[in-house]
Formats: structure tokens, C-alpha cells, sequence
């Protein structure tokens, strides 16, 4: 590259500018636009990134399946007859798979939903994508889904969590605030005891928790706010001698990344 | 004319690094970690009046921002994508070409 014809002064009005300020200009117009349209062009956003992430799933899963990144090793052991019938016993092999962690969840699902009425919806984003701690699941407005209600998980192995709260929905999808999004605060209960979470984010929360009251790593954590639901787990626990408080850590004991599903309750719960 | 095609060669190789950090950004909007398009961002408002800056960052912000209002919470996305393209103005009318 020319360095020299890279350190050269603009002409001035140069249509780059004008590009820049068109540019500003319509992100304000858009901005204006949705609100009076009352999240109309958020909500088509939101769908079509649910659909580009749906569609890099479904390539991720093709890409994997095929063969294309196997060992050089393992694929020069092998004749194109035997590496054709590896791969399509390999993809029966990961659909029953993935039906069976389906119907596993979906069970779970099924009990929880013998208690709360609700409506169980797959997760369609990345849960790591957002600056705001919100991902997306694919029900919406059509489904029952109301601004407000509550997401909790459904794996019966580890107990139901609220995970999270709607806080937007569209037609079929809808946005969840995790309940430990970075700067969230939630009242919660520890052995009793009413402390304030300030979330961190990635499922994790932190609380200062008087010293006199005997908390320890695995007590439940709930909240009154949340109808005495489960929210997370202790995780740890630290004291210092000259405090008068222990700063508590709580998680998450389920990995949300690697739920398909989550259960969507009905407002009314 | 050998000027007049590295010049074109030039402008074709700046073309497609800008294009290639634009779609990794409006991309990484979905599957990637908030600061690989905050880097995109701030790469492409360093080296070029990029207008796909202000772009992509309502694009974040529509597609992550838990609210409808316009201000609560605010769209950090957005004002962030645009203080960086404009408060660069400066540095690029200085040191770039574009």
C-alpha cells in the first residue's frame, strides 16, 4: 500500500462527510421511527436476527457433520466408501442425540409446566452477543408471551431457576433481561436473611451478607419478588476479619448456554 | 499509469478491509462477543469516515437493547458508535487519506 497517498489532507465537503452526516442523521430518524411506531422496528430486528442465528446454527451443525475439519490422519486411514457411511452414521448418531436431549428437556419441561402454566421456547441467540445481559427465545406476543413474564429454566436434574424476565416482545420472539444482567439489582433471601444482588453478568451475582448469619458455598438463594422462586446457588463465600459483612458470590448452578429450551410463564404466576 | 494502478490497487485493498470489518460487525452483532464489534467499530471509524458505523451500532442496540423507550436504558451502542466516528474526524483529517 502507498503510505504516501494514505497521509493526505481531505478535500474539504468531501462526500465522505456528507455520507457520515447522512448516516447520523438516519440512525436518529430511526431511532424516532420506532418509538412512534412503539418498538415496531426492534421487534423486526430482533426476528431477523433470531433468523441469522438460526441459519449459523444449522450451518455450524452441517459443517461439523460432514467431515471438513476431521484429522488429516484419521481421513487418510480411511477409503471414500467408509468416510461416506462414517458421516451419515455420525449425523443419525447426533440427530437421535439431539432428540433425545429434546425429549429430556421437553419432560422437564412438562413437569414444570403440571405447576406453573406457561409455554416452554427454544433460545434463538447467542447468550453471550449482548452488552445488556438479554438474549432471545422464539415465542412471542402470538404465543402468550407478555412483557414482565418470567423465564425459568426446566432441567428437573438441577431444580427449576428463574432465570430471567421478558422484557420485549414481538410477534414470535421476545427479549429476556437475564436476572443477573451486569448492574441489575435484585432483592433476595439467603438463610433468612433479605440481602440486595448486584448482578455481574454470565449468570453470576454478588451480595454483602451480615457476618453474624452462617452462609455457606451450595444454600439456595430466592426471591420474595419472584414469587419465593429459586434464582440461584452460593457459590462462595468471603470474609474479612474487618468487616462486618461477608461478600457473597452467587450463580447460576446450570450452564443457560447449553439449554435449548427455557419455560416462558404465564403473566398471571 | 503504474501510479494511476497502485493507486486503484490501494483503494481496492482499503475497500475490502473496510467491507470485511463492516459484515464481521453487523455479523458479530449476533454471534459474537460485544467487544469484537465495539474493535470493529473503532477500526473502521480510525481508518475511514465509515458511515456503517452509526449503522452498526443501532443495529446492536435494536437487537439487544432491553426496552422500548428510547432512553431507559440508554443506547449505549449507538452513542458510542457515533461519538467514535466523529470524535476521530480529527485524527483522520490529520493522518488519512478518507
Amino acid at each position: 500500500m502507498n503510505i504516501a497517498s494514505s497521509y493526505r489532507r481531505p478535500p474539504q465537503g468531501s462526500a465522505g462527510r456528507r455520507r457520515l452526516l447522512a448516516a447520523t442523521a438516519l440512525v436518529i430518524v430511526i431511532f424516532s421511527l420506532d418509538a412512534i411506531s412503539g418498538g415496531m422496528l426492534r421487534n423486526a430486528a430482533r426476528s431477523l436476527g433470531a433468523q441469522i442465528w438460526n441459519a449459523g446454527a444449522r450451518t455450524g451443525l452441517f459443517v461439523r457433520m460432514s467431515g471438513i475439519f476431521a484429522s488429516r490422519s484419521a481421513l487418510e486411514k480411511e477409503n471414500a466408501s467408509l468416510r461416506e457411511q462414517l458421516a451419515r452414521a455420525e449425523a443419525r448418531s447426533a440427530a437421535f442425540q439431539a432428540l433425545e436431549d429434546e425429549n429430556r428437556f421437553l419432560r422437564a419441561a412438562a413437569r414444570v409446566a403440571e405447576e406453573e402454566a406457561g409455554i416452554t421456547a427454544p433460545i434463538t441467540s447467542s447468550l453471550y452477543s449482548s452488552p445488556y445481559g438479554t438474549f432471545m427465545v422464539g415465542a412471542g406476543a402470538a404465543d402468550g408471551v407478555a412483557v414482565g413474564s418470567l423465564v425459568m429454566t426446566a432441567d428437573s436434574s438441577a431444580g427449576a431457576f428463574v432465570v430471567g424476565r421478558v422484557s420485549a416482545v414481538g410477534a414470535h420472539t421476545a427479549l429476556v433481561t437475564e436476572l443477573f444482567a451486569p448492574n441489575a439489582a435484585l432483592s433476595a433471601t439467603i438463610r433468612g436473611a433479605s440481602v440486595e444482588l448486584e448482578g455481574r453478568g454470565g449468570g453470576n451475582a454478588r451480595a454483602q451478607v451480615p457476618r453474624t448469619v452462617d452462609v455457606a458455598a451450595g444454600d439456595s438463594v430466592t426471591s420474595a419478588s419472584l414469587g419465593g422462586r429459586a434464582i440461584g446457588v452460593v457459590g462462595a463465600v468471603q470474609t474479612e476479619t474487618s468487616s462486618a459483612y461477608s461478600e457473597v458470590h452467587i450463580r447460576l448452578p446450570i450452564n443457560v448456554g447449553a439449554l435449548p429450551f427455557v419455560y416462558v410463564l404465564s403473566l398471571r404466576n | 499509469m503504474w501510479a494511476l494502478c497502485r493507486l486503484s490497487m490501494s483503494f481496492l485493498y482499503g475497500t475490502n478491509i473496510r467491507i470485511a470489518l463492516a459484515g464481521f460487525g453487523f455479523l458479530g452483532a449476533v454471534f459474537a462477543v460485544p467487544w469484537a464489534v465495539l474493535a470493529c467499530m473503532a477500526l473502521l471509524a480510525l481508518r475511514f469516515r465509515a458511515w456503517e458505523v452509526p449503522l452498526m451500532g443501532i443495529w446492536m442496540d435494536f437487537l439487544w437493547l432491553p426496552s422500548e423507550s428510547l432512553v431507559s436504558p440508554i443506547p449505549l451502542f449507538t452513542l458510542v458508535s457515533i461519538i467514535i466516528v466523529w470524535g476521530l474526524e480529527p485524527l483522520r483529517n490529520e493522518l488519512l487519506a478518507r
